[in-house]
């Protein structure tokens, strides 16, 4: 262990236009990386940012803008421009003290400043202290307790401590933010633990990997561990979007990246950081397929992920031909979604079932769909788990909020384990735990299931069995809910996978979500342990964890930030919510079809009333657009007056078609038509001045 | 940007409302159809996917199907050489958007052009319905034997009932029409299944559209066609109370 070393040691001056610098201290945690206060470094207005390493002298610029910031915490991450050769290995404190101990640092305070040829010039000052373990805690935040030997008269002359490294037993346990102003000689300072509790820091302080992302419209192809030497799905899928490129770009009216972008489940699931850059792509690929081969525990977690924070559009694929009877065994999350087989010796190339052909039909057709369906889905509980707080049964004792909800496996062989969890479950809650089957609601199992994933306060998965549903369910409940799992796992069974050298993710997934062992019979205390955990979490305490384990809410956290929120619903604008109300039934151009697509619709007063409502929505969207917006708007905005002719044009067409018999709609339909020809001459004027632009001064007076 | 696709799709509707305007909107109309099929046939002789190739083909069918039509209702609202004019500018849009519709490679089902290009050529030439021979117009405009044509578009869209095109009103509303015209069936028989789908009140607007100018015609189903328009009339009533 090398604990704290001048090397790293760093300067930190922030400058803002018209203001003396922002000094602070800092320290390398990385090669290119000093973790300091975030105070320090303004959030806004900075026009420099700089360090200097104690060792050399050396003044490094660094990026304006931080790679990682929390206010909350009081911590920033600046990324130098250039990195250095190498830094020793820092371990960090991944638990909390016992036990009151010694600190040691070196910063940079005003009390150390000296004049150097009327310059100020900052001397770095050693600093030892107690780190009081009961201290820190109460309200707020946790934050670390110390005092300081030899404090300065006055508190005023630490400034420039503020993110000096806090280093106990060549460990880094955390950082300074602040000298107490209430206690003299005292300073808070953020424990490394929390940092390590936050999403945004884990990711920054993980190695570059699957970053940057493609921009536009790419392939995200997720490979199983059992196929990643031999999967052929990622080659089938970069030999459809290279053979079928123009019938893909046709269909999708955009040029798709040629390559997809390959990612083995076993390597997105090494350490917590490369999980969630793999959950920042499953948040932002637009097309994503999974090898679903063998059901793998952490292809299905993934699996669940996506299901969530993406609308289409995700293909699953095997590469085992299955028989309609395997079929139907498949996991019940599965069985909903149109497999796809990946394994080509079944078929002849020039086979529509063979896979490089159907993978390129299935991206066109899933794409069109989603494009023209706005509930299209090609997994289950992305509109389930949308699902509105459940407030008709919110006081009720059996509601999907009190209810401790178990996910687990139905076999017969689970059916002690069951009973165990639901005993010790029974003596922590007063409200008796549920499986699925054991809910009374009569609902569709997968509405009441992905509600009860959602909202339930405590939700508890035992891993034992690995079985696949399970594992999607994990995913569902870690991206949409911001109170983890509980997870657990019988002791043999973990035992098992820890042993078991053929398969990698299982150990992987044990070391990244730390699921509990517990014991089938007496003497049992991990199901006890784990609940007590989850009151911490809940009361917003969550305990130390290793730096390789992944913080309970960080997955919820990175879809948070990731997540393609356009495409939320909710954040449509009215006209455009109107139509495509009515463009999801009846397609983009009603008059063209010749049919009614709506079921029953021959039935002629029903027929009546919904073309009424019809109407009545397109009357609705123009009445909003036409009047959200001054006038003078449409002078200056071409997309608008392009949307608003449209949508008048669509108006006119399908929503106060001719002949009109309300002289009040008549009165409309003649409005309408005046702002289109009022639309067309500020188009006109726009061309013609844009033309004059092009052409520029006249040449009148060339001679 | 919209893709050429959506482009022409807003052009058609903008045009169709202005043709919807009467006189004052027909040269708009015209001026935007045009656009749309400049569009339609530019991504055509460069688009090499069968799939965009029958999609564009499809939308200059409808394209110039629509310049007939407003050429159509221009003629409506005209007089002597005008009219003529009119019609036959409206005849050759229906036989260059037949062209599409017909050609095997883009795999077009549908009647529209099929048959008003029929129709528009009676509505020059009312006595070439009883015809033995050819009505022949213009050099450019291809000689057709009216009511051999007419039975083979009946035959036609019989053929597409049965087929993709089942309980689809337009069809069902051709066939009506020609099933009138051919003295075949009573408007009450021939559009009992239009009606039974309880089809749009555009609908309606159109059918009326094609079979109005018809009822007026010095030919042997007369009768008939104003039965069948005044049938429609009532149903669109009955829809629009």
């Amino acid at each position: 262990m090398a604990g704290f070393t001048t090397q790293q040691l760093v300067l930190v001056q922030a400058g803002v236009a018209g203001k003396p610098y922002d000094i602070g201290t800092g320290y390398f945690v990385t090669p290119d990386l000093v973790l300091t206060a975030s105070h320090i470094v303004p959030e806004q207005a900075l026009t420099s940012l700089d360090v200097r390493t104690e060792l050399d002298g050396q003044w490094h610029p660094a990026q304006l803008q931080p790679v990682w910031r929390s206010s909350t915490l009081d911590a920033v991450l600046l990324r130098t421009l250039k990195p250095l050769a190498e830094i020793p290995h820092i371990t960090w404190v991944e638990s909390d003290f016992d036990d009151d101990a010694t600190w040691q640092s070196s910063a940079y305070p005003d009390a150390g400043k000296v004049d150097q040829d009327g310059k100020p010039a900052w001397k770095s000052v050693g600093l030892s202290g107690k780190l009081y373990a009961h201290g820190g805690g109460g309200q707020g935040l946790k934050e670390l307790e110390l005092t300081v030997e030899a404090p300065p008269p006055d508190a005023e002359k630490w400034k420039g401590v503020s993110g000096a490294p806090i280093f106990v037993n060549e460990k880094l346990a955390g950082l300074i933010k602040e000298a107490s102003r209430s206690f003299r000689g005292r300073f808070a300072g953020v424990p490394a633990t929390m940092l390590w509790q936050n999403h945004g820091f884990l990711v920054a302080m993980s190695p570059p990997w699957l970053d940057p992302l493609p921009q536009g419209i790419w392939v995200l192809v997720v490979i199983s561990e059992a196929e990643k030497q031999t999967s052929q799905l990622a080659d089938w899928v970069d030999r459809s979007l290279e053979n079928d490129d123009k019938a893909i770009k046709s269909a999708l009216r955009v040029k798709v990246e040629p390559k997809a972008l390959r990612v083995c489940i076993a390597d997105a699931l090494e350490s917590p950081g490369k999980w969630l850059r793999f959950v920042s792509a499953l948040c932002t690929a637009p097309i994503a397929i999974f090898d679903a081969t063998g059901f793998e525990a952490g292809v299905m977690l993934a699996l669940g992920v996506r299901a969530v924070v993406r609308r289409g559009v995700t293909l699953t694929s095997t590469a085992e031909a299955l028989s309609p009877t395997e079929l139907s065994k498949l996991p019940f999350n599965i069985q909903e979604t149109k497999l796809l087989y990946h394994g080509s010796s079944m078929y002849l190339p020039n086979d529509v079932r063979h896979p490089k052909n159907r993978i390129a039909a299935a991206i066109k057709k899933g794409w069109q769909e989603l494009d023209s369906q706005p509930n299209y889905l090609d997994l289950p509980a992305y509109d389930a788990v949308r699902c509105p707080y459940p407030t008709a049964d919110a006081d009720d004792h059996q509601s999907a909020i009190t209810r401790p909800l178990v996910l687990c496996s139905f076999g017969e062989d689970h059916e002690p384990n069951w009973k165990h969890l639901a005993n010790a479950l029974a003596i922590r809650y007063d409200v008796d735990a549920a499986r699925m089957l054991d809910v009374a609601s009569p609902r569709l199992v997968g509405q009441a299931l992905y509600e009860g994933i959602r909202w339930a306060q405590t939700c508890v998965v035992d891993w034992t069995g690995w079985r696949a549903n399970v594992f999607f369910e994990l995913g569902v409940r870690l991206t949409c809910a911001d109170i983890g799992p509980v997870c657990l796992i019988e002791r043999g069974a973990a035992e098992s996978a820890v042993k078991d050298d053929t398969v990698a993710q299982r150990r992987q997934l044990m070391a990244l979500f730390g699921p509990t062992p517990y014991l089938l019979g007496k003497g049992d205390h991990g199901i006890k342990d784990a609940l007590l955990i989850h009151d911490a979490i809940l009361n917003q305490r969550p305990p130390p964890l290793a730096v390789t384990q992944l913080p309970h809410d960080a997955t919820f956290r990175t879809c948070q930030d990731r997540f393609e929120w356009k495409r939320e619903h909710i954040t449509i604008e009215p006209h455009e919510l109107l139509r495509l109300s009515i463009e999801a039934p009846f397609g983009k151009d009603p008059q063209a079809a010749g049919f009614k697509p709506l079921l029953f619709s021959s039935n002629p007063d029903y027929s009546k009333d919904y073309d009424r409502s019809v109407k009545d929505r397109w009357i609705a969207a123009w009445c909003y657009l036409v009047q959200r917006y001054p006038e003078s708007h449409w002078e200056q905005d071409a997309d608008f007056r392009r949307t608003l002719q449209k949508l008048g044009n669509d108006v006119l067409q399908f929503g106060l078609k001719e002949p009109l018999n309300e002289d009040h709609l008549k009165k409309l339909s003649e409005q309408i038509y005046e702002v289109i020809d009022k639309l067309d001459e500020l188009d006109k004027l726009d061309d013609r001045a844009r033309q004059r632009t092009v052409q520029g001064p006249g040449h009148a007076d060339a001679n | 940007m919209p893709t050429p696709i959506e482009r022409i799709r807003e052009l058609k509707t903008g045009a169709k409302n202005q043709r919807d305007r009467g006189a004052k909107g027909y040269p708009r109309a015209l001026s935007m159809l045009k656009e749309a099929i400049s569009i339609a046939q530019a991504d055509l002789d460069v688009s090499t996917v069968a799939e965009r190739r029958s999609q564009l083909a499809s939308e200059l069918s409808d394209c110039y199907g629509l310049v007939g039509g407003v050429e159509r209702r221009w003629a409506d609202e005209s007089k002597d050489d005008e009219r003529v004019l009119h019609l036959k500018a409206s005849i050759r849009a229906y036989d260059d958007g037949f062209k599409f519709e017909s050609d095997p490679q883009y795999g077009i089902i549908d009647s529209y052009n099929r048959l008003n290009r029929v129709l528009v050529r009676l509505l020059l030439r009312p006595d070439a319905l009883a015809a033995d021979d050819a009505a022949v117009f213009d050099p450019d405009i291809p000689p057709v034997n009216l009511r051999h044509e007419l039975e083979q578009t009946s035959d036609v869209i019989r053929r597409q009932l049965a087929g993709s095109r089942r309980g689809n009103y337009w069809a069902l509303a051709d066939l009506a029409l020609v099933e009138v015209l051919l003295d075949r069936s009573p408007a009450t028989v021939a559009y009992a299944d239009f009606i039974a789908l309880s089809p749009p009140d555009f609908a309606y607007v159109s059918a009326l559209a094609g079979l109005s100018p018809l009822a007026k015609l010095p030919i042997p189903s007369a009768s008939s066609v104003g039965e069948a328009v005044a049938l429609l009339e009532d149903r669109l009533n009955r829809l629009r109370s």
